[in-house]
């Protein structure tokens, strides 16, 4: 059976999402799944004043590091890890393209056998975002346990290694079918 | 028995940003004739642009050897590593269970030049770990310097791998040479990373590797205006 493959999409402004989905791709790994990282772009230029020298730099660099996820990646992929920072809205502007794409892909049937799975070091967060990924038309692993913290790096890494026995059980399925 | 691997027998991939020959297979090259010589199996030899690099990307179960010859590679990972390799350094990366690390030119204004190296551990599922060290260029000038081995017994000089190989590094003048015995039943490769090596007196260019197997002595001499050359001791 060929390896799982997880898209790990993220938005983070000054690396501590980025962190956190690092995390989850390493759990991916450690599942020995194979992983495509990808960042959404900035909807708008930072504010100066409003972000600290070391978020500057990572801001600077993530966006040197990484590119932007694409239809064909989440089509390419058997499961997506979507990793938010704690003040995560779906209205917020750098998902809502993203959730448009999702959306669309959904109606057409491309995510009937996907897994999805969202991640927030903020409990609300993480909530709209699994609901949001749902409606998309995921199948939704969820998160660890009940009532398990939010996203510290140990959760996202044990999270990135659940998406993979789910995807990986329903694979042979897919084939079957 | 030497088998000579001329450099132009190896993969070239130009990606503008990235010009790399590949000893064995990798990437898009896939040759079942060369997926590597013994626990060895990858040489990249990297050229990359300032500026540029390889993005977040994983690896898992391989031990990872980084050599640099010009310039300066920036290094971060999942483990929070974030280090600079210079020449006359060397990182070694066990990515056992699994790690995400990128590598970019450390410059925006000079290409790095650097060789890769990836070494299949001899079990699987260690514990991801990270090391570095920087020796005097001395230490390489004629002689062979230990870069990686199983059993670095403690030593902060030797970075340790979990496989038993040996890589050493040595720079050869003109007219000198460095001698290597090799045990009974085990293999070499020799990989000239710069200038010229005579290889028991086989010449071997920039670029060229040569597997060795049922010989004793190595005698790698600087031909030409000397070289610098990789010498892995294989199992």
């Amino acid at each position: 059976m060929s390896a799982v493959i997880v898209l790990v999409t993220f938005y983070s402004r000054c690396g501590s999402t980025e962190k956190l989905a690092l995390a989850a791709a390493v759990g991916a790994v450690q599942a020995r799944a194979n992983i495509r990282l990808r960042r959404l772009p900035d909807p708008s230029a930072p504010s100066a004043a409003e972000e600290s020298k070391e978020c500057k730099e990572n801001l600077h660099r993530m966006r040197k590091e990484y590119v932007a996820p694409t239809e064909s990646d989440v089509l390419s992929a058997d499961a997506v890890i979507f990793v938010a920072p704690p003040n995560f809205d779906t209205s917020a502007a750098e998902w809502t393209g993203y959730l448009d794409l999702l959306g669309r892909m959904g109606s057409e049937g491309k995510l009937e056998t996907k897994v999805g799975a969202a991640l927030s070091a903020g409990e609300s967060a993480q909530t709209a975002l699994s609901t949001a990924i749902l409606q998309a038309g995921f199948i939704v692993a969820p998160p660890n346990s009940a009532g398990a913290t939010p996203a510290a790096a140990g959760h996202a890494t044990t999270l990135g290694r659940r998406v993979v026995a789910v995807a990986r059980a329903l694979k042979p399925r897919e084939q079957a079918g | 028995m030497t088998v000579i691997q001329q450099i132009e027998q190896r993969w070239h991939a130009d990606r503008g940003w990235l010009d790399s020959y590949h000893t064995f297979s990798f990437s898009d090259y896939h040759d079942s004739a060369h997926m590597g010589f013994r626990a060895l199996r990858v040489i990249n030899d990297d050229r990359i642009a300032p500026g540029k690099g390889f993005g977040p990307h994983a690896h898992r179960d391989m031990e990872i050897i980084t050599y640099v010859l010009d310039g300066r590679l920036l290094h971060r990972d999942s483990m929070g590593e974030r280090h600079v390799l210079k020449p006359n350094e060397v990182q070694t990366m066990s990515a056992g269970t699994g790690i995400v690390h990128s590598e970019f030119n450390a410059s925006e204004t000079e290409p790095v030049h650097s060789i890769q190296i990836w070494i299949q551990p001899a079990q699987d599922d260690v514990e991801p770990s990270y090391q570095q060290i920087a020796f005097p260029p001395a230490e390489k000038r004629g002689r062979l310097r230990l870069l990686a081995a199983p059993a670095a017994g403690g030593s902060k000089r030797i970075t340790t791998i979990h496989q038993d190989a040996l890589v050493y590094a040595s720079e050869v003048e003109s007219g000198a040479a460095v001698q290597h015995v090799l045990a009974t039943g085990r293999h070499a490769w020799i990989q000239v990373v710069r200038g010229d090596i005579s290889l028991n007196g086989e010449l071997l260019k920039e670029g060229d590797g040569a597997a060795v197997s049922s010989e004793q002595k190595l005698l790698l001499a600087g031909s030409g205006s000397g070289g610098e050359l990789l010498l892995f001791d294989l199992a």
